[in-house]
């Protein structure tokens, strides 16, 4: 006694096409498959042509053909059928026992030949199961060789299969691309020629039969080179290895400029901070040294208190080009026309070369405005000709540009957009790689004497500026300096005049509240304005001067305060002010250029701001230009 | 012994059909001519289903045999052989081995495209055929 096992295969719905003329025979054949276990579905034509109509429509699991037919013979048949059912199993079912026609049946694609006679309803229902199993492996095969060929032919990525010699057997085109041949050619080539010493260690991992990844840099014919990320898995086929590449010569370059972008914005940050902790300083040791210079006994005690505050002034100067590069440095924009600018400075960039270099001016006519700190601008200039001159010391060529400069998408380090373009050049001896990746640093310098801050404060206006700035240099050429300030479009060409800086001791007598946490400069400001004949309170915090404000009853016309100080901030307190005395005027002084005010959130006029470190001259005219505004 | 096949269920033919081929070669039937027992097993010991074939037997046969007369009546060669081949199936699937070996020459003259000797050869069919016809209603009626 046998058993029965069905499993899921052997209870699907089988969509059999029977094509056959005899109808004897098609009724042996459906007759033998009346079995338990077959599920099938028949359709019975008896001719080829009805056969393919029906092809046109239906989509039959497995075709039982007979080769021999009203209106077709022999592999005719089979041809004609197969062209029409690419996706059905064939079995062929002969009264011919003809092993040439059998063979060349199957090898042209059906999946059996049987022969009349020599079967019986449980071989044929195998055969059937089979031969339908056969097509779905295959079709199953075939369409995951399209597959695989379609992510070959169409990966971004270099796919390569090579032999363990290195010669590429396969590969597709973007590997040709990337190794700046067509992939015709490459197939052939050993690909360890293409490779520097990276390579190697690929050759000899091979070795180890298995899988690995590193980089190479790839030498390619033009002389160019490409560092490539590869992949590789090792006897995909016996003798035969596959590598994936990509070329990540770009994505380095971008993470570089990425890290170098980083790094300056971090020094810039790390600049900032010291700056205005140190503006702080500055500003107790100037108010306080024109303490000392006012209330001086003798002239020998006024010219100490002189050559002191002379000395904050320089310190502060140093201190501004810090806060430059850290872009903190407070700004005054206005519409500028470079050219006017570098004009301006002619004589100085003259003294500045002296007789052995000869300057070349090239300045191309309305090139447009740019929007940025006049000063700041000519800063950046007389840096940049600074820098050329002490890099020809033997003597040169100074040539300074400007013109007009469109950039294209396709420039990385510059936004598409329209520029004015400043451009230093010199003679000189040019710079290694190593000194251009670093000019920009703060403190980094090549001369002995250098402070280091010269192009790196360049570097901080032009950002602060929102411009770009870029340097190319060649050995014993000499190197260029290139500025990029964005056009300001539809403004008219009336740049704005220098603003005068001339400051003056102006008395007044209304009440000042004067808040900062520094109390030296505090106690000197106080004193100072005290001095002038104004009525002063004072707090060391924002806490300490919402106590003051709510408990005096008199006017308070001026409130000045610092922004960044412990429990209340400036912020805090101003709002109170402007709630509670809604005359009160503000001045914010910080040790942070004006951004740092509007960042902490606090709607401000500009010129209510005034940065440290300051003289009384400047607070004294300050606060006359705030309070007389008012009258 | 009679054995009922069309009464008993599917699954216990297959018992049937094992129990014929083992007492094969006790089968009266049996000749150089035809092999019932191959038959009997190719169908499974399915009786209905052998009625069926027997009785589409006796109406195709004739009208096959026909085209085989007229294609040689008319000396198409061609015609001779297709419809010779057309026989030969039938017969190979009934085991029915002479009638088959003289489709398949009447086929091969039609092939070559000889029409001597064909008269004779499709008399020759005739009879086995007949013959055949006998045995396979005897089949059906006594189940062996």
């Amino acid at each position: 006694m046998s058993t029965v096992v069905m499993d899921s295969r052997q209870t699907e719905l089988l969509r059999v096409l029977l094509v056959e003329d005899n109808a004897l025979d098609a009724k042996f054949i459906t007759g033998l498959l009346r079995l338990p276990t077959a599920t099938l579905q028949w359709e019975h034509v008896t001719r080829l042509g009805d056969a393919l109509r029906y092809l046109e429509r239906s989509h039959p699991d497995v075709i039982l053909l007979d080769l021999n037919l009203e209106d077709s013979a022999g592999y005719q048949t089979f041809y004609r059928i197969q062209q029409a059912a690419a996706g059905a199993a064939i079995l062929v079912l002969s009264g011919s026992d003809d092993e040439e026609l059998a063979i060349k049946t199957v090898r042209e694609g059906a999946q059996d030949y049987l022969v009349k006679g020599t079967f019986d309803g449980r071989l044929l229902l195998r055969s059937i199961r089979y031969a339908i199993e056969r097509k779905r492996s295959e079709e199953a095969l075939r369409q995951s060789e399209a597959t695989v060929r379609a992510i070959f032919e169409n990966s971004m990525e270099g796919i390569v299969i090579f032999a363990g010699d290195g010669t590429c057997l396969e590969a597709n085109s973007a590997a040709g691309a990337l190794l700046n041949l067509s992939r015709n050619d490459l197939i052939g080539c050993r690909l360890y020629d293409f490779c520097e010493k990276g390579f190697e260690q690929m050759r000899a991992e091979l070795s180890l039969a298995e899988s690995g990844r590193g980089q190479f840099w790839a030498q390619l014919k033009d002389g160019s080179r490409r560092l490539v990320d590869y992949c590789f898995t090792p006897n995909i086929l016996p003798g035969q290895h596959l590598a994936m590449l990509r070329d990540i010569t770009e994505q380095q370059d971008m993470e570089e400029q990425l890290r170098d972008s980083q790094k300056m914005e971090a020094v810039g940050r790390l600049a900032g901070g010291v700056a205005h902790d140190f503006n702080n300083i500055l500003g107790i040791i100037s108010g306080h040294a024109e303490l000392l210079e006012s209330s001086a006994s003798s002239p020998a005690e006024r010219a100490r208190a002189e050559k002191i505050i002379s000395a904050t002034e320089k310190a502060a100067s140093l201190t501004r080009q810090l806060l430059a590069f850290g872009r903190k440095q407070v700004m005054s924009l206005k519409l500028l026309d470079l050219a006017i600018v570098l004009e301006g400075l002619s004589s100085m960039v003259d003294c500045l070369m002296g007789a052995e270099v000869q300057i070349s001016i090239q300045v191309t006519k309305n090139v447009g405005l740019v929007r940025a700190d006049q000063s700041q601008m000519e800063q950046v200039i007389m840096n940049l000709t600074a820098n050329a001159r002490e890099a020809m010391p033997e003597g040169g060529t100074l040539t300074i540009t400007i013109d007009r400069y469109e950039s294209s998408t396709d420039q990385p380090e510059l936004p598409p957009g329209e520029y004015a373009r400043l451009s230093v050049s010199d003679t000189g001896a040019g710079m290694s790689q190593e000194v251009q990746s670093r000019i920009f640093e703060p403190f980094f310098t090549t001369k002995k004497t250098g402070s280091g801050l010269g192009l790196s404060t360049v570097y901080g206006i032009v950002k602060q500026s929102g411009g770009y700035i870029t340097v190319t240099s060649e050995a014993q050429r000499g190197s260029t300096f290139s500025v990029y300030l964005p056009l300001v479009s539809g403004s008219d060409l009336n740049p704005a005049p220098s603003e005068s800086r001339k400051r003056s001791h102006v008395p007044g007598h209304e009440t000042i509240l004067v808040v900062d946490n520094e109390e030296d400069l505090r106690n000197a400001s106080c004193e100072y304005l005290e001095s002038c004949g104004y009525r002063v309170l004072s707090a060391g915090d924002g806490k300490e001067a919402i106590e003051i404000c709510d408990r005096h009853t008199g006017p308070i016309s001026l409130l000045i305060s610092d922004i960044v100080m412990p429990r209340l901030s400036g912020r805090g307190l101003v709002d109170h002010v402007r709630r509670t005395r809604p005359g009160t005027n503000v001045l914010i002084i910080s040790g942070y250029s004006d951004d740092a005010v509007w960042r902490h959130g606090i709607a401000l006029d500009p010129s209510c701001f005034l940065q440290k470190p300051f003289t009384f001259e400047a607070l004294s005219a300050k606060i006359r230009v705030i309070l007389d505004k008012e009258g | 012994m009679v054995i009922e096949k069309q009464a008993i269920p599917g699954l216990n033919r297959e018992i049937i059909a094992n129990a014929l081929l083992q007492v094969a070669w006790l089968n009266p039937l049996k000749s150089q001519h035809f092999d019932p027992d191959a038959l009997w097993n190719r169908v499974h010991g399915d009786v209905t289903l052998l009625r069926e074939l027997v009785d589409l037997f006796a109406a195709e046969v004739p009208v096959m045999l026909a085209g085989i007369e007229k294609a040689i009546k008319n000396g198409l060669p061609s015609d001779l052989e297709r419809a010779s081949h057309k026989i030969k199936g039938s017969m190979l699937q009934f085991s029915a081995h002479a009638a088959a070996d003289i489709a398949l020459q009447l086929e091969q003259n039609g092939r070559i495209g000889s029409m001597a000797g064909t008269e004779s050869l499709l008399q020759k069919l005739r009879q086995e055929i007949s013959e055949l016809q006998q045995t396979l209603r005897a089949m059906v009626r006594d189940g062996v």
